[in-house]
């Protein structure tokens, strides 16, 4: 959600201003002919005011977002004001949902995580190509797409683990055999992001390198967007309990720890991306954070699989 | 024809597009702007009507300055209708 802190005795001030510049514009008048242009731009601008900038300040007047509950004075900490606090620059302001975008969609990196479900549900966002597959044939060529972002902004995530999962984790507790898995997915935008297209060739490979890349076909390309990761973590634990006879349940030592983690997700970018042959040159580049491929299983440690 | 009519009506166009150059330039809508500014409010609606304002101000402006421009070379044209001797008219 998008807010708008405001200053109400300013923002009153704001319709007075405009009150009067209305009625002074609607109260010209000249029927001169070389005038015509100009009577047009009066008009036009008479309209903007009335229908479009005077009714918006009025609904922001009529905000009760500060005064339909009880909140304590400004300064003081109240939990009712937290939501609003970061929008308020000043002491005093008050804040509303904002009403805008008035012209034109918003900035893409202003949506918010409902605001990206929502349009990659209806469509509005769409992810980039996925990678090809090579389904499983010996020999045959795939892509993957290797995400190095120049910034990283969480959007916000949701944790997805199942209520049984959640069941089991909780009563691992206290018990020598320990399981705990938890799914999340994530949303980020991504600012100028490093997309690194790579063909393989699937074949025999060491698990640890992943397949043969024919580095003369690599393109890249840089993207802004939102990258969606489903990420499950997986923990499997023996435990001993400390001590001889009545203990903690909870205190206890472990004598064997398995964990793995594993992800998939989805690019959206704000504008399709334009892959051109990578270069060779020596460079400074940032770190990728994310590799994926469309095979069912990640080809190689630290990989992920596309999801769209 | 006199030419006297006609110089009159030229001024006195010229004195109306004056005068409608001069509320325009009177008018609350040139400074309304300022207070839409992020004094006052913080946001996209701000962005969007502080934009709004300044892009009104700057067409009310040109068309301020297109008045007076056209006043002035109205006048012009009177004068050089005055100056001419009785009995010639204006050439075009």
């Amino acid at each position: 959600m998008v807010l708008l802190a405001f200053d109400r005795n300013r923002v009153d001030s704001l319709r007075l201003a405009l009150d009067t510049a209305l009625d002074e514009l609607s109260g010209i008048r000249n029927d001169e002919p070389e005038a015509a242009d100009t009577m047009r731009t009066l008009a036009s601008a008479c309209r903007a005011i009335s229908d479009v900038w005077l009714p918006r300040v009025h609904d922001v007047l009529a905000s009760t977002a500060m005064t339909r509950c009880t909140r304590s004075a400004p300064g003081v900490v109240d939990i009712a004001q937290a939501s609003t606090r970061p929008a308020a620059p000043h002491p005093g302001w008050e804040a509303m949902r904002d009403p805008t975008p008035v012209y034109g969609p918003p900035a893409p990196q202003t949506r918010s995580f409902d605001e990206v479900l929502s349009d990659i549900r209806s469509g509005s966002l769409q992810p980039m190509a996925a990678p090809l597959d090579a389904n499983g044939r010996a020999g045959a060529r795939y892509t993957s797409l290797a995400f190095a972002p120049g910034t990283k902004r969480e959007i916000g995530h949701v944790d997805l683990t199942p209520d049984a999962l959640k069941l089991i984790d909780f009563l691992s507790d206290g018990v020598p055999v320990g399981w705990r898995e938890t799914h999340t997915m994530t949303i980020y935008y991504l600012t100028d992001a490093r997309v690194t297209q790579s063909v393989r060739v699937l074949n025999a490979y060491p698990r640890d390198q992943g397949p043969e890349t024919l580095t003369n076909l690599t393109t890249e390309a840089v993207v802004s967007g939102y990258m969606v990761i489903f990420s499950e973590s997986t923990t499997a634990e023996v435990t001993m309990g400390i001590g001889p006879g009545e203990q903690d349940p909870t205190a206890s030592f472990a004598l064997a720890s398995q964990s793995t983690e594993s992800y998939s997700g989805a690019f959206y970018p704000d504008d399709p991306p334009d892959f051109q042959p990578i270069t060779h040159e020596p460079r400074f580049v940032n770190q990728t954070k994310w590799t994926f491929s469309k095979a069912a299983a990640p080809p190689a440690d630290g990989e992920g699989t596309w999801q769209s | 024809m006199s030419t006297t009519p006609h110089v009159e009506q030229l001024r006195a166009s010229a004195r109306h597009l004056r005068s409608l150059a001069s509320a325009i330039g009177a008018s609350r809508a040139l400074t309304v702007y300022s207070l839409a500014s992020t004094d006052t409010w913080v946001g996209p609606t701000q962005l969007a009507c502080y934009e709004a304002l300044v892009s009104l101000r700057r067409q009310l402006q040109t068309s301020q300055q297109g008045l007076t421009d056209t006043a002035r070379r109205i006048d012009r044209q009177a004068d050089a209708i005055a100056r001419q001797p009785p009995g010639l008219g204006l050439a075009t």
